[in-house]
């Protein structure tokens, strides 16, 4: 019996399925094209399943709107300008929230004068949001807990409202499970894995806002902040290319605490400490889902979209950085958010 | 002699059948002035096209017998302005399908050869489709507030588990637009006649216009289509394909004193007019 196997090309415009060539002029017997694969799905198809066969014999893939690994990223890096944005943070820190906020207020509006222009990954938008939605049963918004240990990016694409005419920026935007990075911090051989980021046009550093406002965890959690990253420039992971920006998150926390200076214990440290060593190093303060009824929701984001938006990258790092993952290719599981 | 290619895409109840149907009626009809009519029934099948269009002309639901079934429609009608003779093809492709690309993320060869020689869209959304948007909790909790309730945390919840069903319509038809944008050769974009169906039934001074209408109540789509016209190029048109609500019966007594060919409607951005070829006509012109 001879096995039918199926190959996948998720390329937008090329023609290799249908019996043209390739948009890349890749060789893909060769396997060296990062969006043609043999679909294992299909490899138990029998011949004698005439009918089965037909039908796939007619069906066309289309992208799949998931989440996009380093290596499938090519697939809006080769076609259009783009941004690549690494988020750093322990678990919980609200990395995935904020990824999950941005697709949720374009849903009800353009972010001030930004407009949604499209995104190839809102399959795996919509799985982060869901949690944050009516039908998931949720008294309140909540969010997957990400559990994947290799990176992955989720795609959009933004015009500003008086440039609709004009090419939109194309952003991809990172998801990891945040005990990557509670685990790179005290290992160098882990910390070496993290290679991507020295890919990445900005790095936001998010410390959990939640932990600095129980004063028992404070002074931990800015520690391992730093800890970080002094291991992450050591390791010339963060080198004077890099552009940090670091963001206490989950801000309603902290709004109303007098007990704590973000311009002193944050700014001041953080900068005199590693400025001289980075690219760049800002700060900013962020309440994606705020509880504190005198702090809006969505407190920050604007502002950080805006820089992404409007700050001019440097040149990207001409070599591709030796990926060292567990699987050619990164699949996300979720978890319930009190799992 | 032209031919378009036409796809009417929009999910399920969307209004689809019911344009075809009012339109089959329309063309066919002895309303004088009109921009499309019918040249001829040589060489065609239109068994279907009669079918949904008994339906339409009696005031019933027009309905689909077969939802997993393509059905390939042919007009074969002559433009007044210019005597052209324009062969519409639209194949009638159920609300399901299109659901059933985001879920599935793969279509057939024969949906891809037909993105592939498509003229223009008729992009049909119902207004009165809950799953338009997505309900998302913290703007149910800002109402809860405002009446005063006290929000509840998420211990003991029974959490449901997420699926594309669960997709709100807004979020599937700009990956409908996505796919075509992929799968096609796009040089020049392609005209897209946005239809707000069932528009007798939408308060107009909360929404004077099918623009503002999209705009407000499906704004991701909106911005979406804002953006991408190198890609697509819309127009809005605000149809009432029935007339009127076939689940009121005095509604449809008044409807059914009146000649069929009146019964329809279409909202511009500025006026109110009988032509429902208005959203073809303006997919055609070159």
């Amino acid at each position: 019996m001879e096995t039918q196997i199926k190959k996948i090309c998720h390329q937008p415009g090329c023609k290799i399925l249908e019996g043209g060539s390739c948009l890349e002029s890749i060789d893909v017997t060769k396997d060296e094209c990062p969006h043609f694969y043999v679909d294992n799905e299909n490899d138990d198809v029998k011949d004698d399943n005439s009918n089965a066969q037909t039908k796939q014999s007619t069906s066309v893939k289309l992208f799949t709107g998931r989440e996009l690994s380093f290596k499938e990223t090519s697939i809006i890096t080769d076609r259009y300008d783009s941004k690549l944005i690494a988020i750093v943070g322990e678990s919980k820190s609200g990395k995935t929230t904020l990824l999950a906020e941005y697709y949720i207020n374009l849903q009800k509006q353009p972010i001030k004068e930004y407009y949604f222009a499209g995104s190839k990954t809102q399959t795996g938008f919509e799985e982060r949001c869901f949690y944050a939605t009516v039908g998931s049963k949720a008294k309140k918004p909540d969010t997957g807990r990400t559990q994947s240990r290799e990176f992955s990016f989720l795609h959009l694409a933004l015009k500003h409202k008086d440039e609709l005419d004009k090419e939109p920026t194309h952003f991809l935007i990172s998801d990891i499970w945040g005990e990557r990075f509670r685990e790179a911090k005290g290992s160098t051989a882990l910390m070496q894995e993290l290679t991507i980021l020295k890919s990445a046009d900005f790095v936001l550093f998010i410390i959990d806002g939640e932990k600095i406002a129980t004063k028992a965890t404070r002074a931990l959690t800015i520690e391992e902040a730093k800890t970080f990253i002094q291991k992450a420039l050591d390791e010339n992971i963060f080198d004077s290319n890099t552009n940090l920006k670091v963001a206490v998150s989950k801000w309603d926390f902290l709004y109303s605490d007098s007990s704590f200076d973000f311009a002193d214990k944050i700014e001041r440290v953080f900068k005199g400490r590693f400025e001289s060593r980075l690219g760049k190093i800002e700060f900013t303060k962020l309440a994606a889902r705020s509880e504190n009824a005198s702090l809006e929701a969505g407190y920050g984001l604007y502002e950080l979209l805006k820089s992404w938006k409007t700050e001019n990258i440097n040149e990207r790092i001409s070599d591709t950085p030796e990926i060292k993952q567990s699987s050619s290719r990164a699949f996300y599981k979720y978890s319930l958010p009190n799992a | 002699m032209n031919t378009n290619r036409i796809l009417f895409a929009g999910m399920y109840d969307s209004g689809k059948t019911t344009f075809i149907a009012a339109l089959w009626a329309y063309v066919n009809s002895d309303k004088k002035d009109k921009h499309l009519k019918l040249n001829t029934l040589a060489n065609s099948e239109n068994e279907y096209l009669d079918t949904i269009r008994a339906e339409w002309l009696q005031c019933k639901k027009v309905t689909r017998t077969n939802l997993n079934k393509t059905e390939n429609v042919k007009m074969n009608l002559l433009n007044e302005s210019n005597s052209e003779n324009v062969i519409l093809e639209i194949p009638d492709i159920s609300g399901e399908l299109f659901s059933n690309h985001f879920q599935s993320r793969e279509c057939t060869s024969e949906y891809d050869s037909l993105v592939n020689q498509i003229n223009g869209i008729l992009l049909f959304i119902n207004p009165n489709d809950k799953k338009n948007r997505t309900n998302f909790i913290a703007d149910s909790l800002e109402i809860e507030k405002e009446l005063g309730g006290t929000p509840e945390n998420n211990e003991n919840v029974n959490f449901a588990t997420w699926s594309e069903e669960q997709t709100s319509n807004q979020v599937k038809l700009v990956e409908t637009l996505q796919f075509i944008e992929a799968r096609k050769d796009i040089v020049t974009p392609i005209k897209v006649s946005v239809i707000v169906s069932r528009w007798d039934l939408i308060e107009e001074e909360e929404c004077p216009s099918p623009e503002k209408w999209l705009q407000t109540n499906m704004p991701l789509l909106y911005q979406y289509l804002k953006c991408n016209t190198n890609y697509f190029k819309p127009s809005y048109f605000g149809v009432s394909a029935q007339g009127c609500d076939y689940d009121n019966q005095d509604d449809i007594d008044k409807m059914l004193d009146v000649e069929p060919f009146e019964r329809p409607f279409i909202r511009l951005e500025n006026e109110v007019i009988k032509d429902l070829t208005a959203p073809i006509i303006w997919l055609t012109e070159k």
